[in-house]
Parts: structure tokens; sequence; C-alpha cells
């Protein structure tokens, strides 16, 4: 941990940040996060397949809890960027989205209970009022902070074992 | 209440899963906020996290060729996509199993991971006490 050098960590970070905030962003690259934040994986494994590289050039000892933490940080990271990302188009596109959630919650619920119905009320007074939701935004990013920084984690956690194994590096605590 | 927990439990899996209602189980008339697909991932994986110890013991690395995550992978996106080009129209049998199997395999390659990080932050714990 102390002989790492903080440049390679922050690379990889900013590495896994870039590529699972272009594949959350894009339309129909966004689609892989349909799958169990796919996208958040594989950005996450690219990440941490950086960092394992580097590290084995520069011949630094390699530990689970590094690949960890660059997912869960690249995680965190994407999550704030793509809530950004999301406010910024919602406010460009000035359309209140919430017929299109009542809709799909129609689908969901064979009956539209009152409380429902109040909340999204208020949900869309509050896209007439401000142009955005305060109250989705805020569900939105603490959604994508503990499912990005979750998956994130799990991609740099699988990068690390199949890496690692490819070169059958004994783990010694 | 419970229409407002159910609203957001909804919403916090809206970007992990497509949610849409033909593709979806269903309890007590209710439906799943995730596809059967993704439902079966999830148990997938629960039951290979299950499966590992009794496979492998608690023997650190031990995990099987990726041949067996990549073919399940392949077989995954074989169902998605003939099902999408209309060739081969994939049921909820297919979906399922697909998911399943990925969950079940990509448990055998995340698990010994996740037993290493904790045994390193065990140890990390352990050499800060000392240290201190």
């Amino acid at each position: 941990m102390t002989n790492k050098e903080p440049n390679l960590k922050l690379n990889s970070v900013l590495i896994s940040a870039t590529l699972i905030t272009v594949i959350s962003v894009f339309p129909v690259l966004n689609l892989l996060n349909l799958f169990l934040c796919a996208g958040v994986i594989i950005g996450s494994f690219t990440g941490v397949s950086y960092y394992i590289k580097n590290s084995r050039q520069r011949n630094l000892s390699l530990e689970f809890k590094d690949g960890a933490i660059i997912g869960v940080l690249g995680g965190v990271l994407s999550a704030i960027l793509v809530s950004i990302i999301t406010l910024v188009i919602t406010l460009l596109a000035k359309e209140n989205p919430m017929a299109q959630v009542k809709e799909m919650m129609g689908s969901i619920f064979s009956m539209e209970t009152p409380e429902i119905n109040n909340m999204m009320n208020k949900l869309s007074d509050e896209f007439d009022t401000y142009g955005f939701s305060p109250t989705i935004s805020i569900i939105t990013l603490i959604t994508y902070l503990i499912t990005y920084s979750l998956f994130g984690f799990l991609g740099g956690i699988f990068a690390y074992s199949v890496k690692i194994r490819n070169k059958n590096t004994k783990f010694n605590p | 209440m419970g229409g407002k927990i159910s609203f957001w439990i909804y919403e916090f899996f809206g970007p992990l899963c497509h949610q849409e209602s033909d593709r979806c189980f269903f309890i007590f008339g209710n439906k799943y906020a995730v596809c059967s697909r993704c439902f079966s991932v999830y148990t997938g994986f629960f039951a290979g996290t299950l499966l590992y110890p009794m496979i492998f013991g608690r023997k650190l690395l031990k995990m099987p060729g990726l041949i067996f995550f990549i073919t399940a992978v392949v077989l995954l996106i074989a169902d998605v996509l003939f099902d999408y080009l209309n060739y081969f129209p994939n049921t909820f049998l297919s979906r399922s199993i697909s998911g399943g199997v990925v969950g079940l395999i990509s448990a055998f390659y995340i698990v010994p991971g996740l037993m290493i990080f904790v045994l390193e932050m065990y140890y990390y714990i352990e050499d800060f006490k000392t240290r201190k």
C-alpha cells in the first residue's frame, strides 16, 4: 500500500470513471447498464486491469483491496458525473417527464393508489416550478452512488481474480 | 405508505433493469422490481455463493477456467440477440436459464476474490492496531 505510486491509482480511477460515464450517458451504449450495470462492471474492470498491468511493469505488489478501492472510487466518481449530466439534460430538455413515469407506474400497479398519485403530482409540481425535481435528483444520486460503487467493487474484484489467477500469483498474507 | 415504499424500490432498480411487465415474474399480483433474467442472475449468484465452499472448500483463488464464464455470457448474449433479430424468440424459460447460469458461474470468480479481500482487510486492520 505504501509503495504504490498515487498517480497510477488516480489514473486507474479516472479511466474507470470516464468509461463508466461514457457508457452510462450515451444512448444505445447505456442499454448495457440495463443488464446488472454491465457498463459499470466493464468500466471498473478496464481501470483495474490497467492498474494491474502497470503495477507488474513497475514490480509493485498487488493487493485485492487496491482493485476494490479503484472499482468503488471509479463508481462513486462516475455516479456523481452521471447525476450531474442527467440533471443538465433534464434542465435543457425543459420537459416534465412525470407523464412517462405515471404511464410506467400505471403498468406496474394494477390499482393506482391515492398516495402514489399525490406523490407523483408533487414531483410533477417540482418539475413545473424548478425545471427539475430536487427529490428525484437526490434519490437518483443516492441510487447511482449505491449501485455504481457496488458494481464497481464487483468489477474490480472480478478483474483481480481473473488477472492474478492467470499469472498464478500466490496469495501471501 | 406501502405504495410509496414500492414506488421508490421500483425507482431504485430502474437504472439496473428495463422492468418490462411482460418479462417479469409476479408475486400476489405484484410485479418484481427486476425482470426474470435479472432475478435469475441474482438467484444464481446466491446459489453459487452457497455452492462455492462445497465444491472448492476454503482454498484461496481456486476457480474454474474462464471458458465457463465466457460460454455462459455468450449464451446469454445469443439469447438476447436472436430475440432482438426476430430469429429465435426467447421465452421466460430461456431468459431465466441463461441469466441463472451467468449468475451461478460468476459467483465462482467473485467469491474467491471477496474472500481474499476480506482477509487482506483483516490483516490490514490488525497491522494498524499493532502499530497504534
